[in-house]
């Protein structure tokens, strides 16, 4: 391989390729040889971090304490610390739940499904919405165990021959089948990512001086040489796993939505759930991938590999998946009154009208009609906006399954039962507290491993150039 | 011996055996010396064991009988008949003992007045037994004492009032014992001026006073609601709270059972102001204002009477409106086509408007038919009359000692304060109440009596039913039976076990000719619970006209007064009904049929009063009058007339104990003495709106139907022309297999047309499955425990707004969507049909509660078992007390079926029909619950579910439960949409 001849010192902007057309933008802005580019991704882990990932750091280990008082006050003393009730059993857990699941979405997305269509501009993100996937289905792993009347009996969903008779589960149970979904595509995301993380850790050891820092990187590095033959099977390997990866995507939402779509409660019981589970995962999932690459390209100063460009690509992805969604919510209610079934047309007319209503417009707004922005160009490429759009959408992805699991709940079949859920402060706490999670892992993966992955950003550092 | 001589051949056998035993362990001990392998796997095995066996829950010893008392197997319940010491309805109960404790009351099915019916207050005795706040010895000035030193004093004290010839009072509720009735006259005639006052809070004196006015008969007759094919009721509450509500129950769902081939019901007619059970179960209900009451009854009075015509013909019926005027008018119509076969009852407890209903009831030649005179009822003997003058003599300081039991005026007599500044003049004060109620806190001597599950007594709660009450575990405290205290004061130390049989012997023994000796009497009447005695049927007394135009001339004079002026109508809750059990957590999570909110009082308003005062539920009400005024929530309640605030009695104890004590709010000062007895309305009160709004802890938010199917209803007309209730065909096709049942398949059907919404339901099985209470704050939050619930629906238009009730429990469906959705198999489907719920095998993830479409499962949000021993003791021991983060449910009783199918086994025979019933059916007042087995070709419950009302509720979802229901008919013309 040819070592990168610099062609350019101390530019960085990127508007000095006139003769290139807007489908030919270069891919890493700043003319970056090979080893500039390992010298700015590994500074990330050689230097100290800076006040804003402090900052960061310090907010989110707060939210996390917050939740991790919330979760024991809960474990010690029962789920009644919660706002469920006889009618409403689920709510702010499961819609965690389904919320991390979504947002976990996007990284094998990412990097399995764009990298079999060839779509060069992931390199830049995949690294990063590939440790967010990870994290996202820890938090999401959470609540299913929390939200249990006894938690510490978890381990009886899982099918272990044991000395009960022996007692397996039950396998008609869609929590069953959410086990083995999300274990299965959480197993291949972290496998993936790790094939994925292997050249760069065997960089990272190469470089380091630290001697602890090297002992680690050395085992995790799986004694990388660089040869062509490492490469080679490196590659196919990669390409294996892409693929089979890329089912998992679509199976895992699927089945999550398979909790609601085999119940027989009206909101719930409905065949359209699994595409419209997974279209609304993706969305969400790439909102978040946005909101978090536009933070760590501000706070580790990677504006010139995450660019305005991948920004851009994601905004297209989130505009599609958005429609779908909306499309979704549209035949929801056609496919209500047109079922002719009352507790259906009831169920619509409780979403649209009912005293959740606000909760159903507040998705409405964030998920379909915001999306929408993305049309115009001025918006996909200003980054603030983008950056509270990607929130917004968040917003309203938590709140579509908010919408489905507590208003399908709390008004059923007979009236007599229903109720109303108001969530307490243990509640918030644990969701706060999931952030709190997430974004400590976050922060912590950008510090302990390379955020960018070098060597395939190195493949695409000639795209675009004359 | 035998168990001696079992012994030795089992340890023969041992020794028999044991060369093959050495042999075969021999075999499967290893090679001698110690390989790599099997030392790892020691090492591995040790360090395994020593951890987990300090992982263990602490090992607790049950320590047997040393000496086994005679007739008793440990695990095994006995039943003994008693009576019930609820109410002075005088129920019939056979009580559960289980190891020595008594754990559930039941209704006992022989016993002539409630025949196995029981009501809610009923079951919530039980937990009354095992109140920890009861007083567990006597007290001297609140200072615990023993029992020597008390009679010592008192007996003292009371020889010297003997010499002074102060008055001596005993002041008790309603006593339908005669032998405790002879104990007190006994203990009274050692004093020169002693006279026993019966005080009832909720009184009926009114209809005595009626009785000895217009026929000098003074008693309550017997209602014959069986016999009834006409009831019309102005107020009374007879399925509820009146006199008698469970016999009452019994009789009328008597005459309106429609099931095997019935085709004949009785008609309801109710005009009342407040909506009362009863109302919501009438036929045709007529709203009618306080005064308007009073209109309607003159003039139905005016419509049928023939005798006192004269003073019934100058009735004014002017005010009356045309609505109430056309129902009056119909009803008199009806009436006159029924000689003899109606009933015109009235819940006022007017003296006046008791004589017009006398009057109507002479004129419809209903004596000697629906009412009896004869057998009269000794319920509720209240003398009003008499408990005012006693507070007029303790006032004067003319009574020097006063006994009060099983009363609580310093509470609930309307004038409370005067009471107890009257009782402050009293220089002996006694008090025998079992707890220290807000009357024992002002006397000088606190004689805790038994509770009447530890008592001996008798009771004759209509003339020729004789019940025994008997003793089902020894008494808890250091208490007494009261009439025990009684004699000893009056020098008769015998245990009143001796009284009560020399009592029998001597009077009773005489009126029977069934049994040779006494004790072969006795044994019997013991073991039946009751004895029926021969009343000598006399003539009917004739009616006596002569002060029926006065009290015409009063009532009209009354109703013009009264009307259209706001009134409080002050009525009881059949949970809580006058407040004396306040202190039972059982009966205040109970939710009213009717309000369906626990844990409080409030003012029911009509929505139309509520728009014109901008009252919202639970804001905050001042009602007052010239003498008192109090605030508590208002309730908008439908049905209700505008003219009205309905407030229940009962609540507001100051000193009921840990449960009662502050919940709600004392209505007695609205209480008047008028006319010589207790009013329970005041008229002419003042409403205000405050700014406060509370939270009333509802367990049902949603009132009406919303359109859908789920209570199916005929009229009678219609049901006659064969109208069918279900929808679907019974058999439909499925593409997935039945379940394919064996020996058994347990099924219910419900009765809608017979169920009266009395709530008995609830508590029986509160009892029977150890169903835990869970307070206020929590029933606020939709989190109650109750497996049965009663749903109530309220349909149609201000001035005639129908009430639908709906028990609802697990439905044990085939296709139950539970069991599909739990992940560990904690709810599971038998083979009996039954869909099981696994306590330690749930882990909580409420899916199934989620995904049941008739919400009955109920999650253990907290621990709700707290460890106070006494009250414990009322637990179930063969139903499991579940822990917090576990899911439970209905069980259609299983303990009670695999009971019977152990005894069956024994008995090697097959289980009968009708032999297993759930506690909520056992308890059913009206049978309204069939539950048995469907493989039985010929169960009572096979055939229902082929009765043309039956149809399941939610057929649509197909989840083919083995609960369906039978549509309810109402004998009227129209009926709501």
């Amino acid at each position: 391989m040819a070592v990168a001849i610099k062609q350019h010192h101390g530019t960085k902007g990127s508007m000095d390729h006139p003769t290139v057309s807007n489908l030919r933008q270069p891919l890493i802005e700043g003319e970056k040889s090979y080893s500039e580019v390992t010298t700015d991704i590994c500074k990330l882990l050689d230097n100290k971090p800076g006040v804003g990932w402090w900052v960061a750091f310090s907010v989110s280990v707060c939210f996390l304490i917050a939740g991790a008082i919330a979760t024991t006050y809960t474990v010690t003393t029962g789920i009644g610390t919660w706002g469920l009730n006889k009618t409403i059993g689920w709510a702010f857990d499961i819609t965690n739940f389904v919320f991390w699941i979504g947002i976990g979405h996007a990284g094998t997305f990412i990097s399995a499904i764009l990298f079999l269509f060839n779509q060069k501009w992931r390199t830049s993100v995949n690294r990063s919405a590939e440790a967010m996937t990870l994290i996202a289905v820890m938090c999401a792993g959470l609540f299913p165990v929390i939200h249990m009347g006894r938690p510490w009996l978890f381990y009886w969903i899982l099918p272990y021959p044991n000395a009960r008779g022996s007692l397996w589960v039950n396998f008609r149970s869609p929590l069953v089948w959410d086990f083995f979904a999300i274990s299965t595509y959480f197993t291949i995301s972290l496998v993936f990512w790790y094939l994925g993380l292997v050249p760069d850790l065997a960089t990272a050891r190469d470089r380091t001086i630290s001697k602890l820092k090297r002992a680690v990187y050395r085992i995790f590095s799986l004694g990388w040489n660089g040869s062509n033959r490492t490469w080679s099977r490196y590659e196919t390997v990669y390409l294996v796993l892409a693929a089979l990866a890329t089912p998992l995507v679509l199976s895992v939402h699927s089945i999550v939505s398979f909790d609601f779509a085999t119940s027989l409660i009206p909101g719930w019981h409905s065949t359209i759930f699994p595409p419209y589970f997974v279209a609304g995962a993706v969305f969400s999932g790439f909102a978040m991938v946005m909101t978090l690459m536009i933070l760590v390209r501000k706070l580790m100063h990677l504006e010139q590999y995450i660019t305005v460009h991948h920004l851009e690509n994601m905004c297209k992805v989130t505009l599609l998946t958005g429609s779908i969604v909306s499309v979704a919510y549209l035949t929801e209610i056609f496919i209500g009154f047109y079922s002719g079934n009352p507790n259906e047309m009831f169920l619509i007319l409780n979403r649209v009208l009912g005293p959740y209503a606000w909760a159903y417009w507040t998705m409405v707004t964030c998920n379909a009609i915001v999306p929408q922005l993305f049309w115009f160009k001025r918006v996909r490429t200003t980054i603030p906006v983008i950056f509270v759009l990607s929130i917004l959408v968040n917003v309203g992805m938590w709140f579509e399954r908010f919408v489905i699991i507590v208003i399908s709940l709390h008004r059923d079949f007979l009236p007599s039962s229903w109720a109303m859920y108001t969530p307490t402060v243990t509640e918030f706490g644990l969701l706060l507290g999931s952030f709190g999670l997430f974004f400590t892992l976050f922060l912590l993966f950008l510090r302990l491993f390379p955020a960018i992955s070098m060597s395939e950003v190195k493949g695409v550092l000639h795209y675009a150039r004359r | 011996m035998s168990g001696e001589k079992l012994w030795k051949k089992f340890q023969q056998q041992d020794a028999d055996d044991a060369p093959q035993l050495i042999q075969l362990e021999s075999a499967r001990m290893p090679r001698a010396g110690v390989s790599r392998r099997t030392f790892i796997e020691m090492i591995g095995f040790s360090a395994a064991a020593l951890t987990f066996t300090s992982c263990r829950a602490p090992e607790q010893k049950i320590i047997p009988y040393l000496k086994q008392p005679v007739e008793f197997t440990p695990g095994v319940a006995s039943w003994f008949a008693s009576t019930c010491g609820g109410c002075s309805a005088g129920c019939g109960v056979l009580v559960k003992v289980r190891d020595g404790r008594p754990i559930k009351i039941e209704g006992n099915p022989e016993h002539p007045l409630n025949a196995g019916g029981l009501c809610a207050v009923a079951h919530g005795m039980v937990f009354g037994l095992y109140d920890s706040d009861r007083v567990r010895q006597p007290l001297i000035a609140s200072k615990p004492a023993t029992w020597a030193d008390v009679d010592r004093q008192i007996i003292d004290i009371l020889a010297a009032t003997q010499k002074t010839g102060e008055k001596v009072r005993v002041l008790t509720g309603t006593i339908t014992s005669p032998t405790s009735r002879e104990a007190i006259a006994k203990f009274l005639s050692q004093f020169k001026d002693g006279k026993h006052v019966v005080y009832e809070a909720v009184s009926t004196a009114a209809i005595r006073e009626a009785h000895a006015r217009t026929y000098k008969t003074p008693a309550i007759p017997q209602y014959r609601f069986d016999k009834a094919k006409l009831v019309v009721s102005f107020g009374a509450d007879f399925l509820g709270t009146w006199i008698a509500p469970t016999q009452f129950t019994r009789g009328y769902s008597t005459a309106r059972d429609l099931r095997e081939g019935s085709h004949e019901m009785s008609r309801h007619v109710q005009f009342e102001s407040l909506m009362s059970l009863t109302g919501s179960n009438a036929d045709a209900r007529v709203r009618v204002s306080p005064s308007e009451e009073i209109d309607a009854l003159l003039l139905l009075a005016k419509l049928v009477s023939s005798e006192g015509t004269a003073a019934v013909a100058a009735v004014d019926d002017s005010r009356i409106s045309s609505r109430v005027r056309e129902a009056v008018q119909q009803t008199a119509n009806e009436l006159l086509k029924l000689h003899g076969e109606s009933l015109v009852i009235s819940g006022s407890n007017d003296i006046d408007a008791q004589c017009v209903v006398n009057a109507i009831n002479q004129a419809l030649g209903n004596y000697g038919k629906t009412l009896d005179l004869n057998a009269t009822s000794q319920q509720n003997e209240g003398a009003d009359q008499e408990m005012v003058e006693l507070v007029r003599e303790m006032n004067a300081g003319e009574v020097g000692g006063l006994i009060v039991s099983g009363v609580n005026p310093a509470y609930d007599y309307y004038a409370s304060e005067d009471f107890s500044n009257a009782l402050a003049k009293v220089p002996l004060k006694i008090s025998l109440n079992p707890t220290r109620d807000e009357t024992s806190a002002l006397v000088d001597f606190i004689c805790p009596q038994h509770h009447f599950l530890e008592a001996w007594d008798d009771a004759q709660p209509v003339r020729g039913v004789i019940s025994l009450n008997q003793p089902t575990i020894a008494p808890l405290f250091q208490t007494r039976a009261y009439q025990e205290s009684l004699l000893r004061w009056s020098g008769d130390g015998r245990p009143f076990y001796d009284v009560l049989r020399q009592s029998w012997k001597e009077k009773l023994f005489t009126q029977q000719k069934t049994h040779a000796t006494f004790d072969e009497f006795w044994d019997h009447s013991l073991q039946d619970g009751f004895a029926v005695l021969q009343t000598q049927s006399s003539e009917q007394p004739s009616f006596v006209a002569d002060q029926m135009g006065k009290s015409v001339e009063r009532l009209g004079a009354r109703s013009a007064d009264h009307a259209s002026k706001l009134t409080a109508l002050l009525y009881e809750k059949i949970g809580l009904r006058d407040g004396t059990h306040a202190n039972n957590p059982w009966l205040h999570e109970l939710p009213d049929p009717i309000s369906k909110i626990t844990w409080d009082n409030y003012a029911c308003v009509s929505p139309k009063l509520a728009e014109k005062f901008e009252l919202e539920e639970g804001t905050i009400v001042r009602i007052s009058n010239s003498e008192t005024t109090i605030e508590l929530p208002a309730h908008i309640q439908p049905g209700q007339h505008d003219d009205c605030v309905a407030i229940a009695l009962g609540y507001g104890r100051t000193s009921a104990g840990k449960a009662g004590t502050g919940i709600g709010v004392n209505a007695y000062p609205l209480v008047r003495f008028d006319n010589g007895t207790f009013q329970y309305q005041a008229t002419g009160i003042k409403l205000e709106k405050t700014a406060a709004r509370v939270q009333l802890a509802s367990t049902q938010l949603h009132q009406t139907l919303g359109g859908r199917p789920l209570i199916k209803e005929f009229t009678l007309d219609d049901y006659l022309k064969k109208h069918t209730a279900g929808e679907y065909p019974k058999e439909s096709k499925s593409i997935w297999k039945d379940y394919q049942y064996g020996e058994h398949k347990w099924a219910m059907v419900v009765d809608l047309n017979v169920c009266v919404g009395c709530s008995a339901c609830i508590l029986s099985c509160q009892a029977e499955n150890n169903v835990p209470v869970v307070g206020k704050d929590e029933v606020r939050r939709q989190r109650e425990m109750h497996w049965i619930r009663l749903d109530r629906y309220t349909l149609g238009s201000d001035d005639n707004t129908t009430v639908e009730y709906q028990p609802v429990m697990c439905n044990q469906c085939d296709n139950a969507s539970c069991e599909s959705v739990c992940p560990v198999l904690a709810t599971v489907h038998s083979s009996e049909g039954l869909n099981m719920q696994v306590y330690n095998r749930c882990v909580g993830t409420r899916y199934c509660e989620n995904n049941c479409p008739y919400k009955v499962r109920r999650f253990n949000w907290f621990e709700n078992q707290h460890a106070d021993p006494i009250s414990n003791l009322a637990l179930n021991p063969d139903v499991t007390v579940r822990s917090r983060g576990v899911m439970e449910k209905c069980t259609f009783c299983v303990q009670r079926i695999e009971e019977a199918k152990i005894h069956a086994r024994n008995e090697g025979r097959n289980i009968r029909d009708g032999e297993i019933q759930t506690a909520c059916q056992q308890s059913c007042p009206a049978h309204a619950i069939t539950f048995g087995d469907l493989v039985d070709a010929d169960s009572r419950v096979g055939k229902l579910k082929h009765d043309e009302r039956d149809y399941i509720l939610l057929e649509e979802v197909n989840l083919r439960p083995q609960i369906s229901y039978l549509a309810k008919v109402r004998n009227t013309e129209e009926v709501e949409a």
